[in-house]
């Protein structure tokens, strides 16, 4: 019996219970406005906690993300850029290899050309002598018939004159260093005159004094050794003139002359050996095409 | 009714939170559905009347939530909890894999009479997953759910529990 009246009971209070959802939806379903009045707050509670949850998640998963995948990626990134840098490398010491066959090439040929078959081809080892002068040491001594004051050029021009020679390594003193002088001459305007080296920090100059302003030297006149009172052959391209100034004392001129060799790039060189300038047979001999023999 | 009011907050903060983490988490767990959760879990922790308050403000909270008409899942869970309550399955103490196994039974059911009631209301959006996969999250996170509510609510002491 009092199960029954119990049972009664809860199916009384679960009727009666009932009775709110369906009036909440009789009203929701004749106004809407209700719907939002309700659940205003609890959308707004639940919106703060999934924000708050969100940025916590969402932090955490970028955590995650930046330490496991990232610095996998970041690794990947650094590898591959040393692979690229190391391509980069590669390539650049190729090209740097095919130059210097080039200028390797260009010196046989220049040697070839020119009857100079006493020439021995020597590579720059190191740059000497600075602050004070203007030297290269190369790899090849008085063991290979290198001898004091033998030219020395490279495929581009004139470099210099060997100064001092050990058994397997000689200095060679460069045309722009102060100490240094030899005849030159004007292409254009067939003006000679004494070339000597230009004391810079920066720059690798000559300069050519004692020219006569008859000759009428120009700006942009090609400058080559004459071949007079010196090792130096004839015809040796030394450089460019690119300014004419009145010398000190007003009666002659004296030229600067930017050099056509690259001093900073030079990595191998000829030297002219027993260049006596008795035996020299041909002194109208040059290296370049321009004038066939 | 403060035991309902307390429960029904708590209720609240999980779900909220449980939705916070949803965007993260794969699709397939958008077929939760927290009412048979708070059916059973009501049922074996707390008295009837009980029972009965917190299907009013839960299911209140849940039809606010799922974007339903309030009202809708109250009512259900009403029912729910008063033909529950004629068996005696709730009764007595039992594991977390038992009572995620009521819940697989009970979700299941609770979803056919849900796409009933919407069919012959409103519209119906028949999804297959939602009838086969839904009850088996449900199950799945009710383990959780109930582990962390239990927790809970001894921290805010709620009255009238039959833990």
């Amino acid at each position: 019996m009092w199960a029954i009246i119990e049972r009664a009971k809860k199916i009384l209070i679960v009727l009666f219970l009932s009775s709110l959802p369906l009036l909440l939806i009789f009203i929701q379903n004749k106004n809407q406005e209700i719907k939002f009045f309700l659940s205003w707050p609890v959308i707004e509670t639940a919106g703060r906690i999934e924000q708050l949850t969100l940025g916590i998640v969402g932090g955490l998963s970028d955590w995650f993300f930046r330490y496991f995948y990232w610095s996998n990626r970041a690794d990947e990134l650094r590898n591959l850029r040393s692979k690229v840098e190391e391509a980069d490398k590669l390539r650049y010491r190729v090209k740097d290899l095919i130059n210097e066959k080039a200028s390797l090439l260009e010196l046989d040929l220049i040697a070839a050309n020119n009857g100079y078959d006493n020439s021995q081809k020597a590579q720059v080892i190191a740059r000497t002598g600075s602050p004070l002068s203007r030297m290269i040491r190369i790899d090849k001594g008085s063991r290979h018939q290198i001898r004091q004051k033998d030219p020395v050029i490279s495929h581009e021009g004139i470099v210099g004159q060997v100064l001092a020679v050990s058994l397997n390594f000689s200095d060679v003193l460069l045309v722009t260093d102060p100490s240094s002088a030899f005849e030159a001459k004007l292409i254009n305007s067939n003006a000679r005159g004494l070339c000597r080296g230009v004391a810079s920090s920066f720059k690798y100059l000559l300069e050519i004094t004692d020219i006569d302003p008859l000759e009428n030297p120009k700006i942009g006149d090609i400058v080559m050794s004459s071949g007079i009172n010196s090792q130096i052959p004839f015809g040796l391209l030394v450089g460019k003139v690119f300014e004419i100034q009145k010398s000190d004392d007003g009666l002659s001129l004296k030229a600067k002359v930017d050099p056509f060799v690259k001093f900073r790039q030079l990595d191998y060189v000829l030297v002219l050996i027993n260049q006596d300038p008795e035996n020299k047979a041909d002194i109208y001999s040059s290296p370049w095409p321009l004038k066939a023999k | 009714m403060k035991t309902a009011a307390k429960f029904s907050f708590l209720l609240l903060m999980i779900s909220s939170i449980w939705q916070g983490f949803l965007p993260k988490m794969p699709t397939i767990f958008d077929f939760f559905l927290l009412a048979p959760l708070t059916i059973v879990f009501s049922l074996q922790y707390f008295r009837f009347k009980e029972s009965l308050m917190i299907c009013l403000l839960s299911g209140a909270i849940i039809d606010i939530l799922s974007g339903s008409i309030i009202g809708f899942n109250i009512f259900l869970m009403i029912l729910f909890v008063l033909i529950l309550s004629f068996f005696n399955v709730f009764l007595g103490k039992k594991s977390q894999f038992v009572l995620s196994f009521y819940v697989l039974i009970i979700s299941f059911f609770y979803r056919i009479i849900y796409l009933i009631f919407q069919g012959l209301f409103g519209n119906t959006y028949l999804m297959l997953g939602n009838l086969i996969f839904g009850p088996i999250i449900d199950s799945i996170i009710s383990i959780l759910f109930y582990y962390l509510l239990s927790k809970i609510q001894n921290i805010f002491r709620l009255s009238g529990s039959k833990i």
